[in-house]
């Protein structure tokens, strides 16, 4: 392809988003126009060049007899549709799932519950901070575990598509006696622990949340003059033998991560039946290599399952901006946090213009500075943390013809 | 695969060589960025305008996914290519084995590229012994041209 011809796209791209936006405010616009923007939005949507039988039989569907497109139908539409749900939306929740942001990840119980929460338009905040199951949609309440649920599920997924057709999320009440079956939040589904709790001590789960979901690596968040209160009883105060090793480089990651760990303490990944379990007390990897520098000399020991944000300077909180409890207890309260914090808005509005609007992470960095993406971030949370909403704003807005 | 289609596809290969190298010697000196459909793209949309059963592709793409394009970037297709052969070579195979209107060369066109071939593309279609297009042969050269495989 030349450049001119590029540069040609580029613009018809900007034309039909012109009059993408006058048909918003009610122009009518004449039948070329409308297969123009038709053929823009779909292309945009799906990330494939729609043919032209496809666009006439859009454009009989959802242009009225004045030439006026209703673009919140065709989206639900194209929402729908296979081709969506298994190009976009499973490269999203794929790239959602790791901090490599990987695209063509196995499909697990973690890319369903985002992807059945994507479409059903539910507050995302719901997978953060609730107990869910994914169910059969037969059944409203799950009869059967819900990691088993999916496992039988997994048997028969040939595609994501597969995932909204059969099955959705259902919650319950915390308080309920019962809750066998039920995840206790996105964080212990057997996609993250597979990933994240499996082995190790737990610390990677706090590294994988910050960059996942609040789009900070743990290289720009680590910090050497945090109280190293709660750093374990396994890291070496004086690796290779010198104080100050620990103190300008261990220290910095450690503190923060080991504040925060806690909050898993009851969890582990058992690999034999390949799923998150939960203890009732702290499990041994806590407080193993105990003598490397134990409690009575200043070694956190981990006793139950609270934990710590130390990111609370005035400079941190400016960054993610944290709403509410910066402290707590057990997974959902951890969770809860991330989800209800400034960043959290604006990390998953940048998630949706990398993926939605094929932008490289230097675009997405350049695009977020603007006033229409601190509108869409903004409109996330007025929206209640729709996805679906803020995919349907993002693809319709300007941001996806900036560089 | 024939000699000849062997041949072609070298050729083939050449040129989108020739079109990597040139695109990516001109990307330092110029903003504009030429992006290519990652893999999954790739794959949807040779689903779409091949009209071959979106899960039967999807099939092959789980097999192939690790070394496909991951992201818009040129240089991915450095790697990619070998992958999204044997995409091309799985689906044009099942097209081929299904017969449909469209299924000559003008049909072909049309399908994949919303428009007629030109003069010069006529010239250079691929026939076989009997003198007759190659449905398998010229669908496999298209699905691997850039005109597929960059975003529109």
């Amino acid at each position: 392809m030349t450049r001119p011809l590029i540069k040609r796209l580029l613009i018809s791209s900007t034309l039909a988003f012109a009059c993408l936006q006058f048909a918003a405010v009610g122009f009518a616009a004449n039948e070329a126009d409308v297969d123009q923007i038709i053929a823009f939005d779909v292309t945009k949507l799906t990330g494939l060049k729609a043919r032209p039988e496809q666009i006439k039989s859009l454009h009989t569907k959802f242009v009225d007899a004045q030439g006026v497109l209703d673009e919140h139908a065709l989206f639900e539409k194209i929402l729908t549709s296979d081709i969506f749900v298994d190009g976009r939306l499973a490269t999203f929740v794929s790239r959602m799932s790791n901090e490599e942001q990987e695209p063509f990840e196995d499909v697990d119980d973690y890319q369903a519950a985002l992807l059945l929460n994507i479409m059903s338009g539910a507050d995302m905040r719901g997978l953060f901070a609730q107990y869910f199951a994914i169910a059969r949609k037969d059944e409203e309440t799950p009869q059967t575990p819900s990691l088993e649920t999916f496992r039988l599920l997994a048997g028969n997924i040939k595609a994501h598509s597969d995932i909204p057709k059969n099955y959705h999320l259902v919650t319950i009440d915390p308080k309920a006696p019962n809750k066998t079956g039920y995840y206790e939040g996105l964080f212990t589904t057997e996609g993250f622990g597979l990933r994240y709790i499996k082995a190790g001590t737990n610390r990677r789960t706090i590294r994988a949340i910050f960059d996942i979901f609040l789009c900070s690596k743990i290289e720009t968040w680590k910090d050497a003059s945090l109280d190293p209160y709660y750093i374990g009883q396994d890291v070496d105060r004086k690796p290779g033998g010198r104080a100050e090793n620990f103190q300008t480089n261990c220290r910095a990651c450690h503190a923060p991560m080991d504040a925060m760990r806690g909050a898993f303490a009851y969890h582990d990944f058992d690999p034999m039946k390949s799923q998150v379990t939960k203890s009732d007390k702290v499990v041994p990897k806590y407080n193993q290599n105990a003598t490397v520098f134990p409690a009575n000399q200043g070694g956190f020991e981990t006793l139950d399952s609270e934990w710590e944000n130390l990111l609370t300077s005035p400079e941190n909180r400016a960054r993610f901006g944290w709403r509410g409890k910066t402290s707590g207890r057990g997974v959902l309260q951890l969770s809860k946090m991330i989800a209800n914090s400034e960043k959290f808005q604006t990390c998953m509005s940048q998630k949706v213009i990398a993926t939605f609007c094929d932008k490289t992470p230097t675009e997405v960095a350049n695009l977020s500075t603007s006033p229409e993406f601190k509108k869409i971030a903004d409109d996330f949370r007025t929206k209640k943390y729709q996805v679906k909403a803020l995919i349907e704003e993002t693809v319709r807005s300007n941001l996806c013809h900036k560089n | 695969m024939s000699q000849k289609l062997a041949r072609k596809s070298l050729v083939l290969m050449s040129l989108l060589m020739s079109f990597l190298g040139a695109t990516l010697s001109t990307q330092t000196s110029d903003a504009e960025e030429v992006k290519v459909k990652d893999g999954r793209q790739y794959v949807l949309e040779l689903s779409q305008r091949l009209e071959i059963p979106q899960k039967e592709i999807l099939k092959d793409f789980q097999d192939l996914r690790q070394n496909l394009p991951k992201n818009e970037s040129i240089s991915s297709l450095v790697s990619g290519l070998d992958s999204m052969a044997k995409l091309a070579n799985a689906a044009c195979t099942y097209a081929g084995l299904f017969e449909q209107d469209w299924k000559d060369v003008d049909g072909l066109y049309k399908s994949m590229f919303d428009r007629a071939p030109t003069n010069a593309e006529r010239e250079s279609i691929i026939k076989d012994k009997d003198g007759n297009p190659s449905f398998y042969s010229n669908c496999f050269v298209l699905a691997m041209s850039p005109e597929f495989f960059v975003q529109k």
